[in-house]
């Protein structure tokens, strides 16, 4: 099932699985990750940064490329699903 | 050979993927390439401006679904919020075409599944498969295991590949640059050809740093037109976005409130918002960084994957594609000889660095933009001097 996402000309398909996973041991609560993701797929809950939302992440990475902890472990999400871009 | 088991897998049907896959499968290879996209190029975002430079190592690109020809520079700089002064350079032939990523990309896996290569999508490697020191293979995200005695890594600049196989490394946030592209569309072609002013790039900078705080690099808010939409956007240094804090909807509010572009793109429509990273300094100081390699035993690195962008323009796709053709070849040359080892496979890194690959991942010029922050009258005519002069010779 393909779903219409918020962000205009792209669909998202759900069933990603879990393929963006932060340390809460190795988190710092700094916020980068936060400021840097523009789909707001990150928030800070409890002084630890948590991935609340896939269906506006376009799995760009900059989440990972910021994180100076090497807390965050970046994958891709299961073949076939996640975000499809029409106009890229 | 079982079904399992391949000549040489290409783990990314992109740009670069697609091109060595076409290449591998016409030299009689049994050639498979993975894709973890449905359908090959819906996963990618570009600018666009393809340079013409990639016909000379392949003509056959020259059918492929371009959408717009760009033959002219437009340069505005900005001032106060409003354009203070227009430069327009025009040049006798494209300097580049506009093209969407889904459709081109689409159109060169074809290309490579016509020429005998397999395509298999939906499916992600999130391994490399290793014995004795030589990658053999991938691992897919179903746990099957694909064999092969040559893989070309062509899966983007996280190059998640090269680093599991261990001779990559995670690209530094202040050497890699984000921004969210827009997608317009104008009710016709002539709409956006008047906005223009013709087949036009067109970019608005900011020399005085008003609308983007100022950060190592200089970057401009681009217009990359297509036949009848453009992407309009700017990138900045992702170790930048975090340290000021930058917030993409207020720049770009106040962006569009210049009177320019509410005169000449009022018709404009939003069609798409997203955004990709690239590694446009990934390759600066590479060696002293120690992320130059682009070739292990077994495997061989390319594109954005080996951090083959052009410093200057931040064209990619060319880079990508030439890469692709020069690691194919090597690839087979290496099969013929029955040798995968890095001693062999070095002679794809001999060949890039003695092409215009090696020269355009090397071109520090925008930097020297950067270097006159604050300095308007010479940023403009370093501006000038990096993108506009260079055309203009083109035209004499």
């Amino acid at each position: 099932m393909v779903k219409k996402p918020k962000l205009p000309g792209t669909e998202w398909v759900p069933d990603t699985g879990d393929f963006i996973k932060i340390s809460p041991d190795l988190c710092s609560g700094c916020g980068d990750c936060v400021v840097v993701c523009f789909g707001d797929c990150i928030k800070i809950r409890g002084g630890k940064a948590i991935v609340v939302a896939y269906e506006t992440c376009c799995e760009c990475g900059a989440c990972w490329f910021i994180c100076s902890e090497n807390a965050i472990e970046f994958s891709w999400p299961k073949g076939g699903t996640g975000i499809k871009i029409e106009y890229g | 050979m079982a079904e399992q088991e391949y000549d040489v897998i290409v783990v990314g049907a992109s740009f670069g993927g697609c091109v060595a896959g076409k290449v591998l499968a016409e030299k009689g290879l049994k050639t498979l390439i993975v894709e973890r996209a449905s359908v090959p190029g819906e996963k990618i975002v570009s600018g666009t401006g393809l340079p013409p430079t990639v016909f000379l190592e392949l003509p056959w690109l020259m059918e492929a679904p371009f959408e717009r020809p760009i033959t002219g520079l437009v340069t505005h700089f900005l001032k106060r919020g409003q354009v203070q002064t227009t430069v327009e350079v025009k040049c006798p032939m494209p300097i580049a075409f506009g093209i969407y990523c889904r459709p081109f990309i689409s159109w060169l896996a074809e290309q490579a599944v016509k020429a005998g290569a397999k395509l298999m999508t939906s499916t992600v490697a999130t391994d490399v498969i290793k014995e004795r020191g030589f990658v053999k293979g991938i691992v897919t995200d179903r746990g099957e295991e694909l064999r092969c005695p040559v893989l070309i890594a062509a899966d983007g600049m996280w190059s998640l590949i090269g680093i599991k196989a261990g001779i990559r490394k995670k690209v530094a946030a202040e050497d890699i640059m984000n921004g969210i592209w827009l997608d317009f569309i104008m009710p016709s072609k002539e709409d956006l050809d008047q906005a223009l002013g013709g087949d036009n790039l067109m970019m608005f900078w900011d020399p005085a740093g008003e609308m983007l705080p100022p950060h190592g690099i200089v970057g401009y808010f681009g217009v990359f037109p297509c036949e009848k939409s453009f992407h309009f956007g700017i990138g900045t240094v992702i170790s930048h976005l975090a340290e000021k804090r930058i917030n993409y909807d207020d720049l770009y509010s106040r962006f569009f409130q210049i009177d320019y572009w509410k005169k000449h793109f009022g018709k404009a429509k939003l069609r798409s918002r997203m955004w990709r990273p690239y590694p446009i300094y990934a390759s600066l100081d590479r060696e002293q960084k120690g992320n130059d390699r682009t070739f292990g035993n077994g495997i061989m690195v390319i594109g954005d994957a080996a951090g083959f962008e052009a410093t200057s323009s931040g064209a990619g796709i060319h880079t990508a594609m030439i890469s692709a053709k020069m690691a194919a070849e090597v690839a087979a040359d290496a099969l013929a000889e029955g040798d995968p080892s890095a001693a062999f496979l070095k002679r794809y890194e001999e060949r890039w660095k003695s092409s215009t690959i090696a020269r355009e991942i090397s071109d520090y010029s925008r930097k020297d933009i950067s270097r006159h922050a604050g300095n308007e009258e010479q940023m403009k005519r370093s501006i000038l001097e990096v993108y506009a002069m260079p055309l203009m010779t083109l035209s004499l």
